[in-house]
């Protein structure tokens, strides 16, 4: 299931407010369901409200009165009639929106759908400060906390999954992820038990266990192993750090075991903001591996170095499969991973009061009439066409740039003058070549030569 | 900045209306109450003058040439269609704006960000553009590796402090204008060494061609 459309018709500073989520013509996918939205616009023109919508929209139960069975988990969803009717500070989803919205029939478990919310790496404390309920020595989460989870941990059901990740249910969420390792880890530690009582018997015994042991490790994937590897490490290196694919004790369940590339573990209280929200955000999605879901992300680039915020699209998606993600961002590291049908531009109309898309086509929504292919800008040319950010740079390299053109003219006056080799315009040429390698600006390596441009 | 002659000749209703307005000593109605009555007559007045381009930076606003033609005003009416890139009406010196809101002589059309970057700075009649004693070319000079004006060097200390500030605030090198007159002019040093007509631009372009004559 994916959002093909939407439709507000008046809600906070949407006033009928309409989205077409599908490739536009021309594309070989023309019509289908975006697989990637990024949604972009100054704070406050409603990024965030939008995902709150869409997640409201999606967890919202249907209505019990519309007894019509024809939903198809695999129709795409249009979310044609959302009328959010509210105050100011309330969601409120209207009846009639998931009337026409859900279609019929569809409960919220049977859509794969994850919000993260932008706080994210504030779930870690929730996480460790966890007291787990233990079980034969293992622990083991509290199912009834997580109502909205529910059909996911149902082993003998197809994995479904409806939730926000956000801190009240970080515990929970994080708990149901773990298991695999957790049980891997307890079977191990049996195995290796067994390996250790046999040494007292026969000799046969201890084979027999040694042989048990690596049967069980050759045939079973380590989770933690493939977290690390496959997920995490790759970016995680970049910052020095890796996950250790094996615990050294069961306390390390609460969270992951992080240490430096050189095997200096990191206490859970010293781990970085940035590698809380790598790992909460990439660890879920490869251990849940959604499929056909809807992924809602807000600000996915928090706390993250530039470089990897130009991969961390490339990674969210490649650990999900036929889903659609739909990002709110203020990057434009984030927003050069996306085609510019695939970006939502929310602007302030003020004589209205209200907000509107803005459009990157000219003409019939068709991908030769798109004007800006952000893929293709530098990031600082995003930053003007697509964040229509004014300057180049601080308003101090401007000034700069102001003196460096007055010495300029100065030099150019000298020349007409026939004083360029006076020591007042040596001086003058000293101050110019200096404060052009200061704003970081080209300049011909003579004095009052023709052209110059910014590095 | 090039001098701007100003001339009311085809909105001879707002004309009208402004004379007999000054003739009664009546105060000017204000500004957004009545956007809609002259507005356009003098928007596209203006930007006939202006040669369809910002009148403090050149840059062009206008492509279509047809939408002046004379045929376009009515009864001293622009009856034409107006787009919003056609760019601004702005007050030079915004402390009019409350009296005399519909003045011709404090009016111009400028850029959208070149308006919106000089808001309601006190101005410095010193560039002027209408003025007769404005004479841009003895006030300014373009420094061709920066695409930057600058003040001329030759003039006063003072007077240089007076039009550094004044080029600040009506926007002649801002970096949206600065960059995209430095693109223009490159273009047309590349194309035919600055020997076609510029349609936009004007003064820089001929500080340029002044340069590097062929």
């Amino acid at each position: 299931m994916k959002v093909t459309k939407i439709h507000i018709q008046e809600f906070q500073q949407f006033r009928d407010f309409g989205l077409e989520l599908t490739y536009p013509d021309g594309h070989e996918k023309a019509g289908q369901p975006l697989e990637k939205v990024c949604l972009l616009g100054q704070s406050g023109t409603g990024k965030t409200t939008l995902l709150e919508i869409i997640r409201k929209s999606l967890q919202t139960p249907p209505n019990p009165n519309n007894k019509s069975r024809n939903y198809n988990s695999e129709d795409d969803l249009e979310l044609v009639g959302v009328s959010m009717k509210g105050k100011s500070d309330v969601l409120e989803v209207h009846q009639r929106c998931y009337e026409s919205g859900w279609k019929s029939g569809v409960q919220p478990e049977d859509v794969g759908f994850i919000y993260f919310p932008a706080e994210i790496s504030q779930n870690l404390n929730p996480i460790l400060n966890e007291e787990r309920k233990v079980v034969g020595g293992f622990s083991i989460h509290d199912l009834n906390q997580v109502e909205i989870f529910k059909p996911f941990a149902k082993k003998d059901q197809p994995k479904k999954y409806n939730f926000t990740f956000g801190p009240e249910l970080a515990k929970s969420v994080w708990s149901l992820l773990m298991d695999p390792i957790v049980d891997y880890q307890k079977k191990e530690a049996e195995l290796l038990f067994e390996i250790g009582l046999s040494t007292t018997e026969e000799a046969s015994d201890e084979r027999l266990a040694k042989s048990n042991y690596q049967n069980w490790k050759n045939s079973t994937p380590n989770p933690l192993e493939e977290l690390s590897h496959e997920c995490l490490n790759p970016i995680l290196q970049k910052m020095g750090l890796r996950v250790r694919p094996k615990l050294h004790s069961l306390k390390e369940v609460a969270f992951l075991p992080i240490e430096t590339l050189d095997g200096r573990p990191i206490p859970s209280e010293f781990i970085s903001t940035g590698t809380k929200q790598i790992s909460l955000l990439l660890a879920p999605l490869f251990l849940i591996k959604p499929e056909n879901a809807i992924i809602l992300i807000d600000e996915p680039e928090r706390s993250l170095y530039p470089d990897i915020q130009s991969e961390i699209i490339k990674s969210i998606i490649s650990q999900t499969k036929d889903s659609q993600l739909i990002v709110a961002t203020h990057s434009p590291l984030i927003a050069a991973s996306f085609d510019p049908w695939e970006i939502v531009e929310l602007k302030f109309d003020y004589e209205n009061g209200c907000v509107f898309q803005e459009q990157y086509f000219e003409g019939e929504r068709h991908v030769d009439n798109y004007k800006f292919y952000p893929k293709y800008l530098r990031y600082d040319s995003i930053l003007r066409k697509i964040f229509d950010l004014d300057s180049d740079s601080h308003p101090d390299r401007e000034e700069k740039l102001d003196e460096l053109a007055e010495l300029g003219a100065e030099l150019d006056m000298l020349k007409e003058e026939g004083k360029l080799k006076s020591k007042e315009a040596e001086r003058k040429w000293a101050d110019y070549r200096k404060l052009a390698e200061k704003t970081d600006f080209w300049i011909a390596s003579e004095p009052g030569a023709k052209y110059g441009e910014d590095k | 900045m090039e001098r701007i002659n100003k001339r009311i000749r085809f909105s001879k209703e707002y004309k009208s209306w402004l004379e007999d307005l000054e003739r009664n000593n009546l105060p000017h109605p204000s500004y957004n109450s009545s956007n809609g009555k002259y507005y356009p007559d003098i928007l596209m007045e203006l930007l006939k003058i202006q040669r369809g381009c910002c009148a403090y930076t050149q840059k062009r606003l206008c492509q279509d040439e047809s939408v002046f033609a004379p045929q376009n005003w009515v009864e001293g009416k622009y009856q034409g269609k107006i787009s919003s890139s056609y760019g601004e009406l702005e007050h030079f010196d915004e402390g009019l704006k409350v009296n005399k809101a519909w003045d011709w002589e404090n009016l111009f059309v400028v850029d959208e960000k070149v308006n919106k970057n000089k808001g309601s700075a006190p101005v410095d009649y010193i560039l002027k553009p209408d003025l007769d004693s404005f004479l841009p070319e003895d006030l300014l000079s373009y420094h061709i590796p920066t695409h930057r004006f600058v003040a001329n060097p030759r003039k006063s200390s003072e007077e240089k402090i007076r039009i550094k500030e004044m080029i600040k605030i009506l926007g002649l090198n801002f970096p949206v204008i600065q960059r995209d007159r430095g693109s223009y002019l490159n273009e047309n040093r590349k194309k035919d060494g600055f020997s076609s007509q510029p349609n936009q631009y004007f003064a820089a372009f001929r500080h340029c061609k002044a340069k590097f004559p062929r």
